[in-house]
């Protein structure tokens, strides 16, 4: 009785969640990650302000700043070139983000873990390279 | 998605890069031009 009690209360649970939570976060090409819009405002702040605090944030040099949201499986670069700090809500600027958590997709439905075959249908343009290409894309 | 970029020598980049890993996607990558990688 109880684990029934305990499974509709999950259910119920489930059935509050806004379907775009449930569903993860999504990739729109190179300007939004999820609700972060990184062109129109690609700061550490606006970062923040989607996926809360980061569950790490290290100053890596003078000008780059590392930060990760685990529970996301999101890792963002920021920098500043300006001498004002790159860990800064409103200096820290938008590098590169790299996105492996398991609930991310892109706009065109394409999820971590799907094919190659896959990448193919979905991005019939797409170009292949080595993973060098992508250079400090994953040093964050 | 490749994008030409707005400084330097106006090189072509990703913007957006699926990294593989035994034919299977393990990470979205989104870059941009300038930062300090």
């Amino acid at each position: 009785m109880k684990l029934v009690l305990a499974l509709t209360l999950v259910a119920a649970a489930l059935a509050a969640l806004p379907a775009a939570a449930a569903a993860g976060p999504v990739v729109h090409g190179d300007w939004r990650l999820g609700g972060y819009r990184v062109k129109a405002d690609g700061t550490l702040g606006g970062a923040r302000a989607e996926f809360g605090r980061p569950s790490r944030l290290v100053r890596t040099s003078a000008v780059t700043c590392a930060a990760a949201w685990r529970p996301v499986g999101l890792r963002i670069g920021f920098y500043n070139l300006g001498g004002l700090d790159p860990c800064g809500r409103r200096t820290g600027r938008f590098s590169h983000a790299v996105a492996a958590g398991e609930r991310w997709r892109t706009n065109r439905d394409l999820w971590i873990g799907d094919s190659a075959r896959r990448v193919q249908r979905l991005y019939p343009n797409a170009e292949y390279g080595p993973t060098a290409r992508a250079g400090g894309a994953g040093g964050s | 998605m490749t994008r030409r970029s707005p400084v330097g020598a106006g090189e072509s980049y990703p913007g957006l890069l699926a990294t593989m890993r035994d034919g299977r996607v393990r990470a979205l990558v989104v870059r941009y031009p300038a930062g300090g990688d």
